[in-house]
C-alpha cells in the first residue's frame, strides 16, 4: 500500500477525457488498497504535491501540458517517481516533427513528411513552399498539427486546391503542423507495457475499425461510433512485424512503464503514425482493452504501470 | 472474428438519436471547468446576486407548506404561480389570462412540448437565423426541415421571411410555425422592430402558422423603450389570444435553477401541450412554483430585476468598450440594448469553431457560431455572453480574445502573401523536379 497523487484534469482539449482516465485509475488502485489522492493542474499543484510528497505519481494527463515533458520535468525537480515517459521522451512523442524525425533515423518506417512552422509562415514567407510541399508528398496527405493528439485539427487533402485551407485549419491548434503522406491500410494500434525490471512487450494488436469517415475525436470517445478488433485480423508473419516495429519504436523514442504505438499496415508494411506516451484509460481505449483481451485486469495494468514508476533503482528515464 | 462492441444495444436505438450528435464544441465545452478560464460561452445569469439573505427568506416562508410542497402538482402548474405569471407578464406589457397559462419546466419543455404538438416528420419551420441552439435542438428530435430567415439590425427581415415561405410552399413542404425570439434575440442580440412585429404577424396569418414567441429576455432591457410582444399584437388586434404561442421563463428574472417556465397560448393548443406534458414529467415541481409564489408575492421582484439589469448593463457596456478597443477592423458586433448576448462577426474565411481551441488555450471562450444554424452554417460568428463574468474578467477575456483574432488574421495574410509568390515560382520548380 502506497500513498499515491493522480494527476488528471490539465488544460488540454482532452481534459475531458483525462477526468474519465483518471477515476477510473483512482477507482483501481483505491480498490488495490492504496491512499489514492487525486490532483488538478493548477496554481497550487506544486504546493501541494510537496505537501503530499507522494511515494509516486500516477499521470492521466493527456495532450500538451501533461504528455509533453512538462509535468514530467517538475516531478524529476520534486525528485517524485512517476509513471509513463520522461521529459524527453515525452516531448519527443508529443511532437510528431519530433518523432517522426527520431523514427527515420532509427530506420523504422513512418510515413514521408514536409513540416512548417508558423514562425517561418511570417518571417520567412514559408507558404510559398506549400505546393511544392504537397506535390512532393503527392496526393492524398494528411494535414495535422504537430502537438495535438486527438484528431483536433486533421483534415484528408485530396489535391493542391484543398491544401490552403487545411494547413490553415491545422495552425489554429498548434504554431507547427505537418503536411504527411496518406498512408492507405488498416489501423493498428499497438499497446506496449514495461513491467518493473523486464523487457517492454507488447499486450497484443487492436485494429480500429471506424463505423463511418474518420477516427476522430468524437468516434474516438464515443461508444458504439468505432469497432475495436482484438486480435487486429492479419497474418502472423504481419503481427510479428508490427509487434517488432512498434518496440523498435518505442526504444527509439526512449520510452518508458508504457505507451501505445499507432500505425498503419500498409502493403504489408507497419508504417508509424504516432506514439502516445499517456494513451487513455477510458471504456473506449484501447490499451485497457488489449490488456483485457491479453488476460490482464485492469487493476493488473494499473499496478504493473505503477510498479515500474516505484522501481527506483532502474536506469533514469530519458 | 471477436470484435469488441463497445455500444451492444447499438441496433436498437431509435432513427432520430443517431441523428442527435453532441457537437465536437459541445466536447470542447468541458475545458471551460479548468481553472482560470475566462468563460464568455454560457448563458448564465448571475445567481450569486440573488443573495443568501432573500433565500433564507424565501425558505422561511414557504416552510408552513410543506407537505403541499412536496406532492405531485397540476400538470398545467398550480393556480398562484399562474397568478404571478399573469402579473409579470402584465409587466411587460401583455395581458395574459390566467386560463391561458400553462407552466412548464423550463422554457426548455416548452419547446419540447411545441415541437412534439405541431411537427411530424418533414414537415417544415422558420427559425431566425442564427437562432437559439437549445430550440433547434428540441426541434431537431421531431425531424423537421428548419428554414433560417436572415435578420439585420432590427431582427428577422419580414421580406425574407415571405420568400422563404413562398419557397418552402412551392416544394409543396408543410410549414408548421415560425419561431422567433423577438428580444435581444439568443445569439443574436437584436431585437425584432415593432412594425416588423405586425408584419410577422401578417404573413403567419397569410400562411396560415402558428408563430411561436420565445421571450425569456424581454424584462432585461438595459436602455430603449419595451416594444409589445407579438402576443400582446395579436390580442390588440384580435381581441384574443389566437395563433401566438408566447413562451415564458423564470430563469433569467428570478433563478435558472427553479426550471420554471410557461406558456401562454389559446385552450385547443394548451390542451394538446397537457397531454404531452403528462407523458413527459407529469407535472413541474411544486417546491420551484411556491418558492417563486413566495418570491414574487412577498419580496419587490422589480427591484431584484432592475438590480440585475443595473448589474447586466455594466458588464455589456464593459464588452461593447473593449471589443471597439481591441478588435481588429475586420471583426464586427451587435448592440444589444438588453439580454445577455453580443453576436461577433468575423472575416468569411475565419471559422470560429476552429479557433475556439486556440482561444482555450489562451484562457477564454466562446460559443460558436455554427451550432446556431441547423445546417452548419455561422461558422465565422461567435456568440459572446456578458451576463456572468465580471466587467473587469470581461475586458481580459476581449483583449485576449481580439489577440487570438489577430494572430489569425495575420496567419492568413502571411499565407496568402506566401503562396501568391510560390505560384509565381511553380513553373520553375516544375521543371527542376522536386524530392521524392
Amino acid at each position: 500500500m502506497a500513498r499515491l497523487a493522480v494527476l488528471r484534469g490539465g488544460h488540454s482539449m482532452e481534459r475531458d477525457v483525462s477526468f474519465v482516465t483518471g477515476r477510473r485509475v483512482q477507482h483501481a488502485l483505491e480498490r488495490l488498497g492504496h491512499e489514492v489522492h487525486p490532483l488538478d493542474i493548477e496554481d497550487s499543484t506544486t504546493e501541494a504535491l510537496m505537501e503530499l510528497s507522494p511515494e509516486a505519481v500516477f499521470i492521466c494527463l493527456h495532450g500538451p501540458g501533461g504528455e509533453d515533458g512538462t509535468v514530467q520535468a517538475l516531478l524529476e525537480t520534486l525528485n517524485l517517481p512517476y509513471t509513463g515517459s520522461g521529459p524527453l521522451s515525452s516531448i519527443r512523442c508529443m511532437d510528431k516533427d519530433y518523432a517522426k524525425r527520431a523514427l527515420r533515423a532509427a530506420g523504422i518506417n513512418t510515413p514521408p513528411f514536409r513540416t512548417f512552422l508558423r514562425r517561418a509562415m511570417n518571417e520567412m514567407g514559408a507558404a510559398a513552399a506549400l505546393d511544392t510541399a504537397g506535390e512532393s508528398l503527392g496526393y492524398p496527405l494528411v494535414v495535422k498539427p504537430a502537438r495535438e493528439g486527438s484528431g483536433f485539427g486533421l483534415n484528408r487533402v485530396e489535391g493542391s486546391g484543398e491544401l490552403f485551407d487545411a494547413v490553415y485549419e491545422a495552425f489554429g491548434y498548434d504554431a507547427k503542423i505537418l503536411l504527411e503522406k496518406w498512408a492507405e491500410g488498416s489501423e493498428v494500434s499497438v499497446p506496449i507495457i514495461e513491467p518493473a525490471g523486464e523487457n517492454a512487450k507488447a499486450l497484443g494488436l487492436v485494429e480500429i475499425r471506424p463505423r463511418e469517415g474518420a477516427y476522430n475525436f468524437e468516434a474516438k470517445y464515443t461508444p458504439g461510433a468505432t469497432d475495436f478488433a482484438i486480435p487486429a485480423e492479419v497474418s502472423d508473419e504481419e503481427a510479428r512485424n508490427l509487434e517488432e516495429t512498434a518496440l523498435t519504436a518505442y526504444r527509439a523514442l526512449g520510452c518508458s512503464g508504457f505507451a501505445r504505438v499507432d500505425t498503419i499496415l500498409e502493403d504489408g508494411l507497419p508504417q508509424i503514425l504516432d506514439v502516445k506516451t499517456i494513451p487513455g484509460f477510458t471504456e473506449t481505449s484501447t490499451l485497457p482493452l488489449a490488456a483485457e483481451a491479453a488476460g490482464m485486469s485492469f487493476e493488473e495494468l494499473v499496478e504493473t504501470i505503477l510498479e515500474a514508476a516505484l522501481h527506483t533503482e532502474a536506469a533514469a528515464k530519458l | 472474428m471477436p470484435l469488441v462492441d463497445l455500444d451492444r444495444f447499438d441496433f436498437l436505438y431509435a432513427t432520430r438519436v443517431k441523428g442527435m450528435k453532441t457537437a465536437a464544441t459541445r466536447d470542447l465545452m468541458a475545458t471551460l471547468s479548468r481553472p482560470g478560464i475566462i468563460s464568455l460561452a454560457g448563458g448564465f445569469p448571475d445567481t450569486r446576486a440573488f443573495g443568501e439573505e432573500a433565500f433564507r427568506e424565501i425558505a422561511h416562508n414557504m416552510s408552513g407548506d410543506y407537505a403541499q410542497a412536496l406532492q405531485y402538482g397540476p400538470t398545467g402548474g398550480l393556480e398562484s404561480i399562474k397568478d404571478v405569471i399573469v402579473e409579470v407578464m402584465g409587466a411587460e406589457g401583455t395581458p395574459a389570462n390566467q386560463e391561458n397559462v400553462f407552466v412548464t419546466t423550463g422554457a426548455q419543455q416548452a419547446l419540447d412540448l411545441v415541437a412534439k404538438v405541431f411537427l411530424d416528420e418533414g414537415d417544415a419551420i422558420l427559425c431566425e437565423g442564427p437562432s437559439y441552439a437549445g430550440a433547434l435542438n428540441a426541434f431537431a428530435a421531431y425531424r423537421p426541415r428548419i428554414a433560417h430567415v436572415p435578420m439585420d439590425r432590427a431582427g428577422m427581415i419580414p421580406a425574407a421571411a415571405r420568400e422563404t415561405l413562398n419557397k418552402a410552399k412551392k416544394q409543396g413542404l408543410h410549414i408548421k410555425f415560425l419561431y422567433t425570439v423577438p428580444n435581444f434575440q439568443n445569439p443574436a442580440g437584436v431585437t425584432l422592430a415593432k412594425d416588423r412585429r405586425r408584419e410577422i404577424l401578417d404573413l403567419a396569418k397569410e400562411f396560415d402558422l402558428v408563430v411561436i414567441e420565445d421571450n425569456p429576455y424581454g424584462m432585461l432591457r438595459f436602455e430603449g423603450e419595451p416594444l409589445p410582444t407579438l402576443a400582446a399584437l395579436e390580442m390588440e388586434e384580435e381581441g384574443d389570444v389566437d395563433r401566438v404561442v408566447y413562451l415564458g421563463t423564470f430563469s433569467k428574472i428570478f433563478a435558472p435553477g427553479v426550471r420554471l417556465g410557461w406558456v401562454h397560448a389559446q385552450p385547443g393548443i394548451l390542451h394538446k401541450i397537457n397531454v404531452g406534458k403528462q407523458g413527459a414529467d407529469l407535472c413541474s415541481s411544486n417546491l420551484s412554483q411556491m418558492m417563486i409564489t413566495s418570491f414574487f408575492q412577498n419580496a419587490d421582484w422589480k427591484a431584484y430585476v432592475a438590480r440585475l439589469n443595473g448589474i447586466y448593463k455594466e458588464r455589456r457596456d464593459a464588452m461593447l468598450d473593449s471589443l471597439a478597443e481591441f478588435m481588429p477592423k475586420d471583426v464586427h458586433w451587435t448592440h444589444p440594448e438588453g439580454g445577455l448576448f453580443v453576436w461577433a462577426t468575423l472575416p468569411t474565411y475565419l471559422d470560429a469553431t476552429a479557433m475556439l481551441p486556440r482561444a482555450i488555450a489562451k484562457n477564454v471562450a466562446y460559443v460558436p457560431g455554427e451550432g446556431f444554424y441547423a445546417g452548419g452554417e455561422g461558422k465565422n460568428h461567435m456568440r459572446l455572453n456578458f451576463s456572468f463574468v465580471e466587467s473587469e474578467k470581461i475586458r481580459r477575456g476581449i483583449e485576449i480574445l481580439s489577440e487570438v483574432i489577430r494572430e489569425r488574421i495575420e496567419l492568413r495574410s502571411d499565407l496568402e502573401r506566401g503562396s501568391k509568390r510560390g505560384a509565381r515560382q511553380k513553373p520553375r520548380s516544375a521543371s527542376t523536379g522536386t524530392e521524392g
